[in-house]
């Protein structure tokens, strides 16, 4: 609101706000590594101490860190939002499954707001990691794929321009990339779960390219429902596994049971 | 993997493990970009409806208590007309209908982001319950929200949560334009204090 007071701002006051809009807005995401001071006050056209100050600025809000060895976004939801994640999970697995059910409605929300709202920039980001999904896919290359399929999804985040859910979603998003809530190579390499997973990425792809909301939260919702039951079954397969192995292990107790679990 | 899930019985650990709470510095970002408030609620807005649905079908006989205490601490705070008061029992309130759903994940999520509207970070509830009408309309819907979990109606409790979001976007908005109005009708006033005025007054 104007006061009536008109004061330049500060060059580091600025340069701060500046970097502050790319890290909100996801131009910059945690995690990431900026320039050297040298060459990124270059970039920025700005002097060393002024960017400096800019920088010192930041790091007091939380939102740079390891100054020394580097500058590093941070995560902007503070460490512990994902600490306490990342420990809910290790003490309760079954928590997975609490994960993907808040995801699969607010997937469904980020598509529908992605339909709506995406750029011909963003939308060509996100044919663009649908394409790379499709190439790892040919390719019989899982990892790859688990990679450009956790790219696509961001990208829809991105494009649904609600900076809270980019941050929330981007967040789980990271966790996601290293395992945190289920192993995605087991469920990439079950059979037949790849092609369908595929298909129902290129569902949300064809509804958000063409424009069609609805389209797209259905899409999204259902690829996360599969994503559910895939890893349930899995679960529940792995468990009779290695209940028939125990009984294979103690022959005298299989005999009273019968063999009906094997499988 | 599935051999440790089974062996931990889920009522063996705190739902939510505490870690120290440090500021989370998206609270920051937002407050220094006031227009991200509709990004929060737009967000809200999202979860809110499933988390009133889920509830509802969900609530334990201990949720139902909570929720009940939560409810009466909104109400009475409404009749002190404490905005600090108001702010706290509604976060409660909010977080009590988060428990019930029995997702703990969801619940860790809306109590960090939670963290970001107790402390007031990034729109003024004071200056929103001060407009006129809207402390009857919040307890209105709130109420809404509360009988449609109790009565173990999802549909109900949905959308009275939606509802209620919907309205405090439009009511921040509104009282967003407001100010505008405000400052530029000051300015207006104030115009002798800049120039020797040209008109004459009626």
């Amino acid at each position: 609101m104007a006061k009536g007071r008109i004061r330049p701002a500060k060059l580091a006051e600025a340069i701060a706000n500046h970097l502050e809009t790319l890290i909100l807005e996801g131009s910059l995401r945690p995690g990431d590594r900026l320039l050297a001071e040298r060459d990124l006050a270059q970039k920025l056209d700005v002097s060393r101490p002024s960017l400096r100050e800019a920088l010192d600025l930041l790091e007091a809000r939380g939102l740079l860190e390891g100054r020394k060895a580097g500058t590093y976004v941070a995560p902007v939801l503070g460490e512990s939002f994902s600490a306490t994640l990342v420990d809910m999970l290790h003490n309760r697995p079954e928590c997975t499954y609490d994960y993907l059910e808040f995801r699969g409605f607010v997937e469904g929300a980020a598509a529908y707001f992605a339909a709506l709202r995406a750029s011909e920039v963003d939308r060509e980001l996100i044919h663009k990691h649908f394409a790379a999904i499709e190439a790892a896919h040919t390719k019989l290359a899982p990892t790859d794929e688990a990679d450009a399929d956790a790219s696509f999804h961001l990208a829809v985040y991105e494009a649904s321009h609600n900076v809270m859910l980019l941050h929330v979603m981007g967040s789980l998003a990271g966790m996601l990339r290293d395992d945190v809530f289920y192993n995605r190579e087991r469920l990439y390499t079950r059979k037949g779960v790849r092609d369908l997973l595929l298909e129902q990425h290129r569902a949300v792809h064809d509804a958000v390219m063409r424009g069609d909301p609805e389209a797209a939260r259905t899409a999204a919702e259902a690829h996360v429902t599969f994503t559910r039951s895939a890893l349930l079954e899995i679960d529940k397969a792995d468990s009779d596994l290695e209940l028939s192995l125990r009984r294979l292990a103690t022959p005298e107790t299989e005999t009273n049971e019968g063999t009906n679990h094997a499988g | 993997m599935p051999g440790s899930a089974s062996s931990r019985r889920s009522d063996e650990m705190p739902a939510v493990v505490a870690h120290p709470q440090p500021a989370m510095p998206l609270a920051a970002l937002l407050k220094s970009h006031p227009e991200s408030a509709f990004d929060y609620l737009e967000f809200r807005l999202i979860v809110a409806g499933i988390a009133a649905r889920m509830a509802a079908e969900r609530a334990t006989d201990e949720d139902r208590a909570r929720l009940t205490t939560a409810y009466e601490a909104v109400v009475a705070a409404d009749r002190k007309a404490d905005p600090a008061v108001e702010a706290d029992a509604d976060a409660e309130f909010h977080l009590a209908i988060y428990a019930a759903t029995h997702n703990v994940v969801m619940e860790h999520i809306m109590r960090s982001i939670f963290g970001l509207l107790r402390r007031d970070a990034f729109y003024d509830r004071s200056r929103l319950y001060r407009r006129e009408g809207v402390r009857e309309l919040l307890l209105r819907q709130h109420k809404a929200i509360y009988d449609g979990i109790m009565n173990r109606n999802p549909e109900a409790a949905r959308i009275a949560a939606e509802k209620h979001i919907q309205y405090t976007r439009e009511a921040l908005q509104e009282s967003r334009v407001a100010d505008e109005r405000l400052a530029v009708a000051m300015r207006r006033a104030g115009r002798d204090s800049l120039a020797q005025v040209a008109d004459r007054e009626p």
